[in-house]
């Protein structure tokens, strides 16, 4: 206890002061409680992240024990048109370790920060006001200015201890896996990486922090969702399809593509650039925040007609109150399938060109016609899609758990509504929003197929392309079943956590040569080749009882369980 | 007495929306201020204005002298807010949410704030997101009035709360107005309002169209007289006195509403013979609601304001 001290009101013993831990990690200031808030998932996130590098780190050091090999798989690799190598960028130095990790594990870890920040940020100052705890704040003794930049100090703290472990990892699986004579990397090398994955899973929740004070928190999540993807997808095919190589500059991912250190090669302007902007974000939103009112904006919500649509019941509701989202990814999906698909004649002469790819193609896809919309939509957009339809079904899962995490379900229950009928009729409602999503997607796809001539059988894609539904169906099953056994607040994340952790299973134990039972596991191996007319069968039979069956256990799950609790 | 709050012509509209107009009010130092309106009035729109939340379309807003946009902070220092919508931490206990608001603040008496939690009746140790309605609120006084502020900002502080902590609550604001501390009460509970304010204001679609002392307000409003007399009179005399309406005879009494002074009345009666006199001060409520009868309409509907601002 401190000395007795003059109190605000002039007599008594005041309060510690609090000490510096609380200031910086606890209660002690808006600082601490900021980062208090955020460590959690902060040391989750670092975790996952170092058991990804270590775990492949380990793998390709098995299998490619030696220089040769490791030379003759870059040599591979990088004969392949770059339609081929994925969507993670120029392949630096691959024959390094350090230089496989950069390209196949670590240039997608800005997607999965990025999707942390956006949440987070999009949320920091936003989602008090949503709530109704920032009135209490900003009534403290502390300017606006200072509790924005207190908040987003404690957010970027956060950020940089989940950085700081991927930094640790990154050294120390270089230490212990890199054998050959050109793997060891200097502590500068990993810092400098560090740095630039810093400040790319920053960009996006800086423009989210910045789009806040204008839009509140969900349209900030959509402005950051944009950034982040937008940018992922601009960079991904940039150096396969003239349209997005002519958006490169937008893309804040193609602009530092240079810098990978730990692959030898540096790009410090890129990073210095794009951390500026950051900042400038940063601050845009801080002022913006200090200068405007303090309420909810209410501009930039899609709305739906009101009327007797949508006010019949549980499930015209629960639609009416998903829609608008399901339209809005819809839009930006189906957007997403127009630009890709407008692309099929100029994959298709290029790939023409180089017929020893298409032979070694044609080893793989034997029964299927490569040179055609549907070869080029399943190599190039199936597996980038799967991941853009699995957040979108988190959101919407997201929007359901609201209902009981706002406690409007208390008072849905409280009229002659079943908890089980209310389950199954807003299952329901999440499911047609995903196919609602997927229509868009699909009419996206056949729209700028249709306009080529390799178009080849439209109706075909559109089938194909339907099974991302599905298997969107799927996961929101999932998120349901939890969010209706457990609790709500599980739903969204768990939807979120596993389509991730099925798409990085898939992009990274390939790589790596887990085999094939263990691939297996991932749930997107057992779609098929749908967009080329092959169909996995049981897989998607499989997806389908996932489906009802999570919105059956969803409905178990709420006739047990407390509700609001 | 200083004045501690005092606005002057304050306007804010939310672009087509109306907010408040032209709003003047003097706030003294060492009472207590009741602001009276219907839900949507512009009560919520005054206060945040008042503390910086948001700022004015037009007109001026003073906090112990001090402009209201320019230093927010200086005001917020010796201001103690409770608001009327809100929500806290859901992972934080009760100990930990005022804890926290104890160090923002810097200064804070910890015995006093034990002896708020006491006199509250609240359970500190549970998280927030388990307490009932009326327990948050609890937690949301104690916040606010922790650190004894010069100026104490209330937004409907009552909600929720039983009638035993409705009665402790009381007594903290007569001990701050015995301190010498100011409250600013917002509030739709008017005998509330008119239990523990000294002045009163009532706002209509925006506007004030009351200020005065609750005494004040109540006598300007119409008295309502019987007079009994031991035989039937004639009721046309007692009509055209100056002030008197509503008039009914009911054989040997008559009944009327009496605005302003009474003395022509009890005259005019002394001419009779009278049997008894009865006259009856109205409440607040009954001020208020004829307040609202008299502009020939009830509370104000939505339209014309925007959602959800008090």
């Amino acid at each position: 206890m401190g000395a007795a001290t003059r109190t605000a009101a002039g007599r008594g013993v005041a309060l510690p002061e609090p000490g510096l831990g609380d200031r910086l990690f606890g209660l002690g200031s808006v600082f601490g409680k900021t980062f208090r808030d955020s460590r959690g998932t902060a040391l989750l996130v670092g975790m996952a992240v170092a058991g990804i590098l270590v775990v492949t780190a380990a793998s390709v050091a098995a299998e490619f024990a030696t220089a040769a090999k490791r030379l003759a798989f870059a040599a591979q690799m990088q004969a392949l048109p770059a339609i081929f190598q994925g969507m993670l960028g120029d392949m630096i130095g691959i024959d390094r370790l350090g230089g496989f990790l950069s390209w196949r594990s670590i240039n997608f870890l800005p997607i999965i920060l990025g999707i942390w920040t956006v949440v987070a940020m999009s949320g920091l100052l936003a989602g008090e006001l949503a709530r109704g705890s920032l009135d209490f704040l900003a009534t403290t003794p502390r300017g606006r200015l200072r509790l924005a930049l207190e908040k987003v100090g404690g957010y970027l703290l956060a950020l940089l201890v989940a950085v700081v472990m991927f930094a640790v990892a990154v050294y120390l699986s270089i230490a212990v896996f890199g054998t050959l004579p050109e793997d060891p990397v200097g502590v500068d090398a990993v810092l400098g990486h560090a740095a630039w994955l810093y400040i790319t899973a920053l960009v996006p929740g800086a423009l989210a922090f910045a789009a806040a004070p204008f839009v509140g928190r969900g349209g900030a999540l959509a402005v950051g969702g944009i950034g982040l993807f937008g940018s992922f997808l601009i960079s991904g095919y940039a150096s396969s399809i003239s349209i997005f190589e002519t958006l490169e500059p937008l893309s804040y991912l193609a602009l530092t593509a240079g810098h990978r250190p730990i692959a030898g090669a540096w790009d410090w302007p890129s990073v210095i650039a794009i951390a500026a902007i950051a900042l400038v974000l940063l601050a845009l939103g801080a002022v913006a925040f200090a200068r405007r009112d303090l309420i909810v904006p209410s501009g930039g919500r899609v709305t739906l007609p009101t009327g007797p649509l949508f006010l019949a019941g549980p499930f015209s509701r629960s639609l009416g109150e998903r829609l608008p989202a399901a339209l809005v990814w819809g839009a930006g999906l189906g957007l997403f399938g127009l630009l890709i698909s407008f692309s099929v004649d100029e994959f298709v002469d290029a790939l023409s060109g180089i017929p020893q790819i298409v032979e070694l193609i044609r080893q793989f896809f034997p029964d299927a016609d490569i040179l055609s919309a549907a070869g080029f939509l399943q190599l190039a957009f199936f597996s980038e899609a799967i991941l853009f339809i699995s957040v979108a079904a988190a959101t919407l899962v997201g929007g359901w758990a609201s209902d009981e995490g706002e406690r409007r379900l208390e008072l849905v229950l409280s009229a002659p509504v079943a908890r089980a009928g209310w389950a199954v009729r807003s299952g329901v409602a999440v499911m047609i929003g995903i196919a609602v999503m997927t229509a868009m997607l699909v009419v996206g796809v056949v729209l700028g197929t249709s306009t080529q001539a390799a178009a080849g059988n439209v109706a075909k894609v559109a089938a194909g392309v339907s099974v991302l539904g599905l298997y969107a169906m799927a996961l929101a099953g999932i998120g349901l079943a939890v969010g209706g056994l457990v609790r709500p607040g599980l739903a969204a994340v768990t939807t979120l956590v596993v389509a991730l952790g099925f798409f990085l299973w898939d992009l990274i134990g390939s790589i790596v040569g887990l085999p094939d039972e263990l691939l297996d596991l991932a749930l997107n191996r057992h779609l098929g080749q749908p967009i080329l007319g092959q169909y996995d069968w049981p897989g998607m039979a499989a997806c389908a009882l996932i489906a009802v069956g999570g919105v059956a256990l969803c409905a178990i799950g709420m006739r047990r369980r407390d509700v609001g609790q | 007495m200083p004045a501690v709050i005092e606005t002057d012509k304050l306007t804010k509209s939310y672009g087509p929306y109306r907010g408040i107009v032209d709003v003047d009010l003097t706030v003294n130092e060492g009472e207590i201020f009741g602001f009276l309106g219907p839900n949507g009035a512009g009560k919520t729109t005054t206060i945040r204005v008042l503390l910086d939340l948001i700022r004015p379309t037009s007109g001026t807003a003073h906090v112990f002298g001090i402009e209201t946009s320019a230093d927010p902070v200086a005001i917020h220092r010796r201001v103690g807010y409770l608001p009327g919508e809100w929500n806290l931490y859901d992972r934080l206990t009760g100990a930990e949410t005022i804890r926290y608001f104890a160090n923002l603040r810097g200064g804070v008496d910890a015995a006093y704030t034990a002896r708020l939690v006491e006199r509250l009746d609240l359970d500190p140790t549970r998280r927030f997101r388990q307490y009932s309605r009326g327990n948050k609120q609890k937690v949301g006084l104690v916040v606010a009035l922790q650190h004894k502020p010069d100026l104490l900002i209330l937004d409907e502080p009552t909600a929720g709360l039983d009638p035993l902590v409705q009665q402790a609550f009381n007594e903290l604001l007569f001990e701050a107005r015995a301190d010498g501390r100011t409250v600013f009460l917002s509030s739709h509970i008017i005998s509330e309002v008119e239990r523990t304010c000294d002045r009163v204001a009532i706002i209509r679609e925006g506007r004030i169209v009351r200020l005065d002392t609750v005494e004040g307000v109540r006598a300007l409003a119409a008295h309502e007289v019987e007079l009994r007399f031991a035989a039937p009179v004639s009721a046309a005399p007692f009509e055209s006195l100056d002030g008197v309406s509503n008039l009914v005879a009911e054989g040997r009494t008559l009944r009327m509403l009496v605005t302003g002074p009474i003395a022509p009345i009890v005259r005019l009666a002394g001419q009779h013979e009278l049997v008894d006199f009865v006259s009856r001060e109205p409440s607040l409520e009954e001020v208020f609601l004829s307040e609202y009868a008299a502009q020939g309409a009830g509370p104000p509907p939505g339209a014309g304001r925007r959602p959800a601002e008090g």
